[in-house]
């Protein structure tokens, strides 16, 4: 693998871990979806110290070139997280419209009583 | 009889400031003239306009969502107040003009002889009675889904978009816990099926709205259709 490849992947990772344990710093991250982000940078540091790994893999799974691996592994990667993201958001938004719809109920209640 | 059961007439209101007021008073007036107790709940989905205003000017019971939550939510928010109040029979009600108070004593009928838990107010049951003109791929979709009702559930449901209904308690209380947010008509209609509920249809006439915008707009109708037929199936699906 190259080792200009080798080396983004490592500088990319410790930038990543930079961010991602800031925002957990600053409490805008909970630990619960922190600990995906460090396996994911885990995952990619032992693979630019290792590359071998990488390329017994890509070749198994029939990739020509490792970077277009790399790309497709976290390419679906991104899809997966976009989808629970998608999950959440949906659940969020069934919890506002019933807050909406309580809190809304019990001010016209309120507004009958005075 | 007819007296002691408590009847909810629930009326979405979106920037509906034109026709609320008549809407409202034409219950009244019938109330009035028939010695019906119809009462009313007007859900403002948060109206940018007066229509919040218009109704607490006029002594008119509305609750106002303090933000837009669409069709329905808003009514979903009309059936927990009628669960809250215990309703027995609750009605959804057009605020535009569209629906005439004089249909909902034929819609709660069934409901009253025990006949059906949900009786829908439909356009096209009985082609002669009804002059609603509504557009040649609008009744297409409406057909198709009635279509793919009737082969998930066994039961042809002509109307399945009119939002003139009547539900008696148990499907209040259901509607209070669940109730589709997206394309709420005729979802609702195959949830309630699908819990072994019984629908009625009864022919009414309608009439051109006054004013306001439908919920459906006519762009995204193809868009709607598939999304309401991959939630049929889906729900049975989740059902079984």
């Amino acid at each position: 693998m190259n080792i200009n490849l080798r080396l983004f992947l490592i500088i990319f990772a410790i930038f990543w871990f930079v961010l991602t344990s800031y925002f957990l710093k600053k409490n805008k991250l909970p630990v619960k979806y922190s600990l995906v982000w460090y396996t994911i940078i885990f995952i990619m540091l032992i693979l630019g110290a290792f590359p071998n790994i990488l390329v017994l893999i890509s070749e198994f799974c029939g990739f020509q070139v490792v970077a277009s691996f790399v790309v497709g592994v976290i390419l679906t990667l991104m899809i997966f997280i976009t989808l629970i993201l998608t999950m959440i958001v949906a659940e969020q938004k069934k919890k506002i419209t019933l807050i909406i719809q309580e809190l809304s109920i019990l001010k016209e209640k309120i507004q009958n009583e005075k | 009889m007819k007296q002691n059961y408590k009847i909810l007439l629930i009326i979405p209101a979106y920037n509906e400031e034109t026709n609320i007021l008549s809407t409202v008073k034409n219950i009244k007036d019938y109330n009035k003239k028939n010695k019906t107790n119809y009462d009313v709940i007007v859900i403002n989905d948060g109206s940018l306009d007066n229509t919040s205003k218009i109704c607490h000017e006029n002594h008119i019971p509305v609750i106002d969502l303090i933000k837009n939550l669409g069709i329905g939510g808003a009514v979903q928010t009309g059936y927990k107040y009628a669960k809250e109040n215990n309703y027995d029979i609750a009605i959804q009600f057009d605020g535009d003009g569209q629906h005439d108070v004089r249909y909902v004593k034929e819609i709660i009928a069934p409901i009253l002889n025990k006949e059906a838990n949900m009786v829908i107010g439909s356009r096209f049951i009985d082609k002669t009675s009804s002059e609603f003109k509504s557009s040649f791929t609008r009744r297409i979709g409406i057909s198709l889904i009635s279509s793919v009702i009737r082969l998930k559930t066994n039961k042809k449901v002509y109307d399945t978009t009119s939002g003139f209904r009547a539900v008696d308690k148990k499907v209040i209380n259901l509607f209070a816990l669940t109730y589709p947010i997206e394309y709420p008509e005729p979802i609702s209609t195959v949830e309630v099926l699908y819990n072994h509920f019984k629908i009625k249809e009864i022919p009414v006439n309608m009439n051109e709205r006054q004013g306001g915008k439908s919920s459906i707009a006519s762009w995204k109708n193809i868009y709607y259709m598939i999304n309401v037929i991959l939630s049929i199936l889906i729900i049975g699906k989740r059902v079984k």
